[in-house]
């Protein structure tokens, strides 16, 4: 199946062989190629490029050809921004600046940037051809916006005539759009109308619906899938989005995806979203990406379901995140492993394994998905079950199956990431990679002297001297000082006169003078230790 | 760690944000604290700051046309990573959009690391004593601005009629017990009034109920209304009606009609309005305190 076939399948609710991937790749793709948004937005060569370059890292379904929501605006005489790192803004609003409703003319297929965006279409249809290529438009409230200006929420109380043949206006360039889109080769036609959460349900029935519906039908007559994007508080117009007749519809994090999952179903058509642009995408880490891609796959299922960002992606998305994203999308293994991973609630699940690896022992713990089901975890067991022989009763291994909760817990505790991964004493050693015997036998020494070391550091003793009047008792208490002295250790010397307490060690006091050694270990300063914890060093003293 | 008093000032354009803002500047406590300033406006790029007079404050502008408000977080975030590695700040003035939501806003400062830095002093809402009826019934943010807002300065109240603005006092009572209010003309805030201002102020008292709705329902059609029977149900809807604008064909003839707080004024349309118009009805009408389905149909009963 490819790219096409299983995104066209998912907006018509069929069930697909996976979750079709569709990375909106805006700017970005600039970042990709090194260049200013600025540079890449306007020019034809870059776009293919850069986009060509997003196909290739994140081995999309589907990709957007330009997300830029202002090239409609520039074409009909908006004065725009430009900015480093993110599409344009429009300063100017021509009809609150002396353009008058009746001057504007639908663009061409020419006009502004509409040309080369087409071009660039065109090139990447005929590169891509099992791709998904989205034509994205400003829906018409949005372009409304950008032509009047906030002073739309004036009129529409004051002059409810005039926004309509504005919004009237604004859908004919919509149409026209769409269809310059389709005659490329786009599949689908994003309608990106953001503003429209600004409004509540009953605006826009008023306002909107009527315009979007017309739009949706025209894209539909041209054989084309229609996607209804919106961004911000809009859950309030899910509903009244989903009657316009789209054939999907794509929110950001804003909105609950269960709640447009049940709105969408309701109406019979798919839906889209909502990976966390900002949070996760652009300020996470790969597993965060991953763990919220796995969070959106599993409410939504197996039909009617996008896997997008919520939104134009940010130009510094890292590459890692997105691709992190494409691996599990591909590789049913990688997602199991990362499901498991996400199954992490909070902290209150993570054990304090601080004083983990005191024990005597030096304790090599394998965390995998399943030894017995998965290959790589396999051959990591086998590696450290081959070494611990030789450290003769000095090294246990145990083998974590995240399958199970507790292992998760585990793992999580120790801030495991990868699967699978070697930690000795607690500490992430191997990640994901089988050592060679030598490096492995390597590692545990280390840990082994580090042990010793740390044990000749840490260990205290008292030489008790029990004592019921002898007179061997001083001499006794000499020979002990002086050994003592001339080893240069700290260690205590007590006499114990007490008959109970002599009693107390076992030794009755026809048998003293008697020595005895208590030898002290510091095993926990300041914490609760966890059982797991405590039952390694009652091992050592049995 | 050098913590950072933020201010935040919300409010639809007009409501006097730009004048306020100078004004606070110039004013205790941000006059020493070294502001620094965000500014995100709608579409207004370079406007407003040619206003803002102090001309050394660092300024932030967020853009983007605020479409989309996830990706304005990011641009948000930077700025306010930024302003705090700078170090040499104390306070920080946030002048939002009018489109924006309170709570992304306060939001964007409670990340991770960034929370520990900023510390909401304020948040400040300026209403728009003469249109803020009109903008509440149709745009979301201008009513949760009100909501979210730790005080309340209702500025333009001498554009007003004194019915009017005792209206709007409900209203804002309604949707935001909590919150202080005070009147201006001019933008200027009253220092006192700052100085007792404080943060998550809507969180004292639950409410019982949910803010009364502002609504706006559209009437278009063809059928003829009595003259008589209309004003008596305008007079009848009184408690509610806030807003009535446009065309009525009564059955001697199509008026304009125009009603804000208690005035109304019937005139002849004009005959641009008329012809643009499918139906010789097309009003508007704003109202609380009724829904949108009962307001509908009181309307049209005097129609026939």
């Amino acid at each position: 199946m490819t790219g096409k076939e299983r995104v066209k399948k998912a907006f018509r609710s069929e069930v697909v062989d996976r979750v079709p991937w569709v990375p909106f790749v805006g700017c970005h793709a600039g970042a990709l190629l090194g260049v200013s948004a600025e540079k890449f937005l306007k020019s034809e060569k870059l776009i293919v490029e850069g986009v060509s370059k997003a196909v290739e890292l994140y081995r999309p379904d589907g990709i957007p050809v330009a997300f830029d929501l202002q090239i409609e605006a520039e074409a009909l005489g908006c004065d725009l921004v430009w900015a480093e790192e993110n599409p344009p803004a429009v300063v100017k609003h021509p009809l609150m600046n002396g353009t008058a409703l009746e001057d504007f003319r639908i663009p061409n297929a020419e006009d502004g940037r509409i040309g080369l965006v087409l071009r660039a279409a065109r090139t990447l249809r005929s590169e891509h051809p099992d791709i998904a290529l989205y034509g994205l438009i400003t829906g018409p409230f949005t372009l409304a916006l950008h032509l009047l200006g906030t002073d739309i929420f004036m009129k529409m109380f004051d002059d409810t005539t005039y926004v309509h043949k504005l919004l009237a206006f604004c859908k004919d360039v919509c149409v026209a759009m769409s269809r310059y889109y389709i005659e490329a080769g786009c599949d689908v036609i994003a309608m990106v109308d953001p503003m429209t959460s600004q409004i509540g349900p009953d605006q826009f029935t008023q306002f909107v619906t009527p315009y979007v519906t017309e739009l949706f039908e025209s894209i539909r007559t041209q054989d084309a899938l229609s996607s209804f994007f919106v961004c911000g508080h809009a859950q309030q117009n899910i509903a009244v989005m989903a009657e316009c007749k789209c054939d999907n519809i794509s929110i950001d994090e804003n909105i609950p995806l269960d709640y447009v999952r049940d709105e969408c179903e309701k109406h019979g058509i798919s839906y889209g979203g909502n990976l966390q642009l900002t949070s996760v995408l652009l300020l996470g880490e790969p597993i965060d990406a991953q763990k919220n891609a796995i969070a959106c796959m599993e409410t939504a299922g197996d039909k009617g379901f996008i896997l997008a960002p919520g939104c134009d992606l940010p130009y510094a998305t890292p590459q890692a995140n997105l691709t992190a994203i494409t691996e599990i999308v591909h590789d049913e293994y990688k997602r199991q492993v990362a499901a498991q991973v996400a199954c992490e609630r909070s902290d209150e699940d993570r054990l304090d394994l601080e004083e983990y690896g005191k024990a005597d022992k030096v304790i090599v713990d394998i965390i995998t998905l399943d030894s017995e089901a998965c290959a790589p975890c396999q051959y990591m067991v086998d590696a450290v079950k081959r070494v611990t022989p030789e450290f003769q009763g000095i090294v246990e291994w145990r083998e974590h199956k995240i399958k199970y909760r507790e292992s998760l817990v585990f793992m999580t505790s120790l801030m495991v990431r990868n699967i699978p991964t070697i930690c000795i004493d607690g500490e992430i050693v191997f990640v994901s990679r089988i050592p060679p015997k030598d490096e492995l036998i390597a590692a545990i020494q280390k840990r082994i002297n580090e042990k010793f070391r740390l044990r000749i550091q840490q260990r205290k003793a008292s030489i008790y001297v029990l004592d019921s009047g002898c007179h061997k008792t001083d001499a006794m208490e000499e020979n002990l000082k002086t050994a003592i002295r001339e080893l240069g250790v700290d260690i205590n010397v007590e006499k114990i006169t007490d008959p109970e307490v002599i009693q107390s060690y076992g030794i009755a006091t026809s048998q003293t003078p008697a020595i005895v050694v208590a030898k002290y270990q510091v095993k926990s300063l300041r914490r609760l230790p966890e059982v797991v914890a405590i039952k390694e060093w009652l091992k050592d003293l049995q | 760690m050098n913590t950072i008093d933020v201010y935040i000032l919300t409010g639809f354009v007009g409501a006097g944000k730009t004048t306020a803002l100078n004004h606070l500047l110039q004013t205790e406590p941000l006059a020493s604290a070294n502001p620094a300033l965000i500014i995100n406006e709608f579409g207004k790029i370079g406007v407003d700051g040619a206003l803002v007079q102090k001309q050394d404050l660092k300024r932030y502008d967020i853009n983007k046309g605020s479409i989309f408000c996830i990706c304005t977080k990011t641009d948000f975030l930077k700025a306010l990573t930024e302003i705090a590695e700078s170090k040499c700040h104390q306070s920080l003035l946030i002048e939002a959009t009018g489109i924006a939501e309170t709570v992304d806003i306060e939001s964007f400062l409670d990340a991770p690391k960034l929370k520990e830095i900023y510390q909401v002093k304020a948040n400040l809402c300026l209403v728009d004593a003469a249109n803020f009826t009109r903008i509440a019934a149709f745009l979301k943010p201008a009513k949760t601005q009100v909501q979210y807002a730790d005080a309340l300065i209702v500025n333009k109240c001498d554009l007003v009629s004194e019915s009017e603005c005792y209206t709007l006092a409900k209203i804002l009572e309604n949707l935001n017990p909590n919150a202080p209010r005070t009147q201006t003309t001019n933008g200027k805030i009253d220092t006192d009034f700052l100085a007792d201002i404080r943060h998550n102020i809507h969180n004292d008292k639950t409410l019982e109920q949910p803010p009364e709705d502002i609504i706006a329902v559209s009437i278009s059609t063809e059928k003829p209304f009595n003259h008589e029977a209309f004003y008596r149900t305008l007079d009848d809807l009184k408690e509610n009606l806030l807003r009535l604008k446009g065309n009525v064909n009564f059955n001697d003839g199509v008026k304009f009609v125009e009603l804000a707080g208690t005035t109304i004024t019937e005139t002849d349309p004009s005959e641009e309005l008329t012809k643009q118009n499918a139906a010789p009805t097309a009003f508007t009408a704003i109202a609380w305190k009724i829904d949108t389905e009962a307001l509908k149909s009181t309307l049209l009963a005097c129609s026939s």
